[in-house]
């Protein structure tokens, strides 16, 4: 904790995304307009009614840019919570048990690393409807792979520790050594990884909308409202810096805080 | 009690496979101390974690029988198995910090012991081995206790299932000497209490004198000499035991 606090970049990541977090829950509150009905008219610059603009429709950009925060932080969510879920059940059942289920696993995985992800996102998205749960589900189903590999690495690591022979020899099942010896070990590479796969959903679940296959219109995400902007970037600029500029810092603040914390959780950094 | 006939283990690697343990048979009566002395590699601590069938991959049991109380611990169901491993038969290791999980309070191993095998509760078991201060010790960190008190720790979780045998692993080699008397002393202590046998594993034949009952020594996977401990002290058969013995350091600055 006192390493993570020493980290700048991780401090301001954490305000940052700690920030975004309270506007996107509070949003209904803040919001001064409803995000997807016509407030005044069509693009509009940035002014104290609007302070950031109306949109090519009417729509008021700040209220609409606080509920895509919504959308944009509870996809990651979700996506991360999916694809750590399978990634670590894989990787500690594969690492502990190793043998043909370790080689069966880690092939499937090589095979699921082979498909360019994006490309087999949109495939399957064209196939679904494209609304909000299916972007979650789908995103999260295809980002488990990278965790499985680093959770099955840590069980590989961990199985050998003289603990987990220890409470074998007081007749400790399998279950119960994965469970309350491997796991709760493990959890310092999983909470960086899930970080991190936070910040590559969000990414995604942006270029998905963008190319209107993601979160429908009118409901807002900063992906969608990208794709509204793309006709209006010399009239109304702001329609494409604001959500653009929200991806970009959130990501980064993300990845500084999955920076920050992986220095502050691996053990060999304490030498610096 | 525990009667331990021809038993031979091989850990395969890539090419060579490896005979660790070399048609070892051993016996340990109620309530006596068998002393395994040998240097690292003798297959002294593959014996011991056969005992409890604790042997992975890449080693296996080639051959061999293990006998408690008349019954072949390699026969066994996983299920007798788990309930013979800590319950009738428990273990303690060599490094006292490498075997508790970090993440977890010594009150919380200690109960984990105790929900598998019944028992006493966590104080009381950490008043056995004479923990001072055991409410306030249940609460701490592994990384918070001496090296001492983590085995007292690891003693009591042993001890959870009242067993019958109690395997040593090197249990005082991580130790400072002046513990090292200490742990053993409680462990003499906890032997009488609870009417245990126990098997010493040691690369230190000193600890042997006035521990043990009987040993055996072992060297590359065989035994090589067995008899009564205050025996051997006296007359060796052996050229390897006679070297073992000289290798005990004796101050020579009198």
């Amino acid at each position: 904790m006192k390493r993570f606090k020493r980290n700048k970049l991780a401090m301001i990541g954490s305000t940052i995304v700690g920030a975004l977090v309270i506007f996107a829950i509070f949003a209904p509150l803040l919001a001064p307009y409803d995000p997807s009905r016509i407030v005044d008219s069509d693009t509009l610059p940035p002014s104290i009614w609007h302070p950031f603009g109306t949109d090519d429709l009417g729509r008021d950009v700040f209220s609409r840019a606080l509920y895509g925060a919504r959308i944009s932080l509870t996809v990651g969510l979700v996506a991360v919570t999916i694809a750590i879920t399978i990634g670590t059940f894989f990787g500690l059942f594969a690492g502990y048990f190793g043998g043909l289920l370790d080689s069966a696993v880690m092939r499937f995985v090589d095979v699921m690393l082979a498909f360019p992800s994006i490309f087999l996102i949109l495939t399957i998205q064209v196939m679904l409807t494209p609304n909000i749960y299916n972007v979650m589900i789908v995103i999260g189903l295809t980002s488990w792979m990278g965790v499985a590999r680093l959770v099955r690495g840590e069980v590989l690591t961990i199985k050998e520790r003289q603990y987990v022979e220890a409470a074998r020899a007081i007749g400790a099942d399998d279950y119960r050594i994965i469970f309350k010896h491997i796991l709760p070990n493990s959890s310092a590479p999983i909470i960086v990884a899930a970080t991190l796969g936070m910040a590559g959903a969000i990414l995604t679940e942006s270029a998905l909308s963008f190319l209107g296959l993601g979160v429908q219109p009118p409901t807002p995400s900063w992906g969608n409202m990208l794709m509204d902007a793309q006709a209006y970037l010399i009239d109304a600029p702001w329609m494409a810096i604001i959500p653009g500029l929200l991806i970009l810092v959130t990501v980064l603040s993300l990845y500084f805080v999955g920076e920050g914390l992986r220095q502050a959780l691996s053990p060999k950094e304490e030498i610096k | 009690m525990l009667k331990i006939n021809d038993l031979s283990v091989i850990y395969r690697k890539e090419e060579a496979t490896v005979r660790a343990v070399d048609g070892v048979g051993l016996s340990v009566e109620g309530g006596k101390t068998l002393g395994i002395v040998g240097e690292s590699g003798s297959g002294k601590s593959t014996v011991a974690l056969s005992i409890l069938k604790l042997i992975s991959y890449p080693g296996q049991i080639e051959s061999g029988e293990i006998l408690w109380n008349e019954k072949d611990v390699l026969r066994m169901s996983d299920d007798d198995l788990r309930k013979l491993r800590g319950g009738e038969i428990s273990m303690i290791f060599q490094d006292p910090f490498s075997s508790l999980n970090p993440v977890f309070t010594i009150g919380d191993q200690i109960q984990e012991a105790v929900t598998l095998h019944g028992g006493n509760s966590v104080v009381e078991l950490l008043k056995s081995v004479h923990m001072p201060d055991p409410e306030a010790v249940a609460k701490k960190y592994p990384h918070e206790l001496s090296g001492g008190m983590r085995q007292r720790a690891m003693i009591a979780m042993a001890l959870a299932g009242s067993p019958k045998l109690l395997i040593a692993d090197e249990p005082t080699t991580a130790l400072d000497v002046t513990i090292q008397a200490e742990i053993l002393k409680l462990l003499k202590e906890l032997q009488s209490k609870f009417k245990m046998s126990i098997i010493l594993i040691t690369h230190n034949l000193a600890l042997v004198h006035g521990f043990c009952d009987d040993v055996v020594i072992m060297k590359d996977g065989l035994i090589v000499e067995r008899g009564a401990a205050d025996e051997i002290f006296k007359k060796q058969k052996e050229k390897y035991t006679r070297e073992l013995i000289e290798a005990i350091p004796k101050p020579r600055w009198k």
